[in-house]
């Protein structure tokens, strides 16, 4: 069900969406505008909320294990 | 470790080196105390051709909950540890975790990208060893990037004290040696990470009795037998789909649907779970915890980036979800404070919760029937954790950048449970957490 709802969302969004041509990306080009602007601040927290919580993952694939949880 | 969009990647220069260092102190009020220092240093090989080696060392100390429920009595788990009435009982410990990861990202034609990565790690009684792939194209003139990646880890668990315990046994026996090639001893032991200290433990009653639960208080210890250590072995499998979309000139998109097995050991060979007296809610006896030897977990995340005039928004949610009945919601907040070119602001906020695992229990009635899985351990509990934090960078030329960052994160869950028995119903059976991380970080180009 829910992988439906996504793939729906999905398709709205590549029909929906205005073009945005490559001279008017400079905004989207910018460092802060990167999915994980600060990936070492973003791998502390990760590796922190991986040790104290059940829940884990969701943003990528790879990195260390951790005998913490 | 994010999947990366090619849509926009910031410009380092051929050639160029980029360190982003950082030491973080993590404190939790009355338990671990964690000291992490990290560099991720990326060297650009060609066009869109890096490779990103990450060493990161933690070195920590203090003590963290046994499982072991909070009591009126005092509870004595060994000569160190001894854990006063209305107190939580604590394992004091201490270890240095070192890892190192690689990632080597290149194109592999104009649209397609490949990110390969390993990691490990190694600590004194737990180790791992990764490996990952991940693949993106971009479609409709770059502004959607698809992604595929997989990942796979071999971790092993050998408990410190050379013996994994049987599940859900009365400690007096779940530590009997079991494999002839560590030498036996009569004493039963509890796993202590530093040295090969003999369960002591007790509970002292308001009158001031004792009352041993069962397992030696003699002084023998166990010699280990030359590296003969048991161990347990964790496989663990991911895999990730996802696309990112740029919306319009100011908004970026990403969805992600993760699917990830984990089977083998998944017990924590160090925790306990006490055993209570069906009607006055006392413990009288305590087993060590069991739980299934494989789990499903699923999440979607979704993530948006949203360019204000000045500032930026970085806004995402996660659902989680797994076969031992945990169910999740995450909702990350950062808002990117532009307060000059070179200088920067960050609040950051998160909240947090889970339902319990269905095995969880703070407690076990002691005589009534076991339940075939059970952990006290209160990360499987149903609980809310709040992080809110504040991050400041100020720029220094054009290669260095030096950041500060201050968090504080509280665990609460369900101190008072409507299943407590007797005593039980005037003790906290979920005293939550308090932590305090501070971070200094320093990026720089060469």
């Amino acid at each position: 069900m829910r992988i439906l709802a996504i793939a729906a969302v999905s398709a709205l969004f590549l029909n929906g969406c205005a073009t945005v041509h490559p001279w008017d990306r400079d905004l989207l080009a910018q460092k802060e505008m990167q999915l994980v602007p600060a990936p070492v601040d973003n791998a502390l927290d990760e590796h922190i909320y991986f040790s104290k919580e059940a829940a884990s993952g969701g943003q990528g694939v790879g990195g260390g294990g951790c005998g913490c949880n | 470790m994010g999947i990366t969009s090619s849509i926009a990647v910031a410009d380092t220069g051929n050639d160029s080196t980029l360190a982003d260092t950082a030491l973080l102190y993590y404190v939790e009020h009355g338990r671990v105390t964690v000291g992490e220092a990290t560099a991720r240093v990326s060297q650009q090989l060609n066009d869109d051709e890096t490779i990103t080696v990450t060493p990161t060392v933690d070195i920590i100390t203090g003590a963290s909950p046994t499982g072991a429920t909070m009591s009126d009595q005092t509870q004595t788990f060994s000569s160190v540890d001894s854990t006063a009435p209305y107190t939580l009982p604590l394992k004091s410990f201490s270890d240095r975790r070192y890892a190192v990861s690689v990632e080597w990202q290149q194109p592999l034609d104009r649209l397609t990208k490949s990110i390969l990565g390993a990691s490990a790690s190694t600590e004194k009684d737990y180790s791992s060893l990764g490996a990952s792939a991940t693949l993106t194209r971009d479609y409709n003139n770059k502004l959607t990037t698809l992604s595929v990646g997989i990942s796979g880890n071999l971790d092993s668990v050998a408990p410190a004290g050379g013996i994994v315990p049987q599940g859900l046994t009365p400690l007096a026996s779940a530590y009997a040696v079991a494999s002839a090639s560590i030498p036996s001893s009569s004493g039963n032991y509890y796993e202590f990470e530093d040295s090969l200290t003999p369960l002591v433990h007790a509970i002292t009653t308001a009158s001031g009795a004792v009352i041993s639960t069962g397992t030696s208080t003699s002084t023998t210890s166990i010699v280990n037998g030359g590296g003969s250590r048991q161990t347990k072995k964790k496989e663990i499998v991911d895999g990730i789909i996802g696309f990112t979309q740029v919306i319009n000139r100011r908004t970026l998109m990403q969805f992600n649907y993760s699917l990830g097995l984990s089977s083998g050991y998944l017990t924590d060979p160090y925790k306990i779970i006490s055993m209570i007296d069906g009607t006055t809610g006392e413990t009288v006896d305590y087993r060590t915890e069991l739980r299934p030897d494989s789990r499903l977990r699923q999440s979607l995340y979704w993530k948006t980036v949203l360019h204000l005039p000045h500032d930026v928004i970085h806004l995402s949610y996660r659902y989680y979800w797994d076969d031992w009945g945990i169910r999740s919601n995450t909702v990350d907040l950062h808002y990117h404070f532009v307060l000059s070119d070179d200088f920067y602001l960050e609040p950051q906020f998160r909240y947090y919760n889970q339902s319990a695992a269905d095995f969880y229990h703070h407690s076990l009635v002691n005589g009534a029937t076991l339940p075939s899985y059970a952990s006290a351990d209160y990360r499987l509990a149903k609980m809310t954790s709040m992080t809110y934090g504040l991050k400041l960078a100020k720029a220094v030329g054009k290669d260095w950048e030096l950041s500060a960052r201050l968090m504080y994160m509280k665990q609460t869950g369900d101190s008072h449970p409507a299943d407590a028995i007797g005593v039980q119903r005037t003790l906290d059976l979920y005293p939550g957490l308090d932590a305090v991380i501070a971070q200094l970080g320093l990026s720089f180009t060469f």
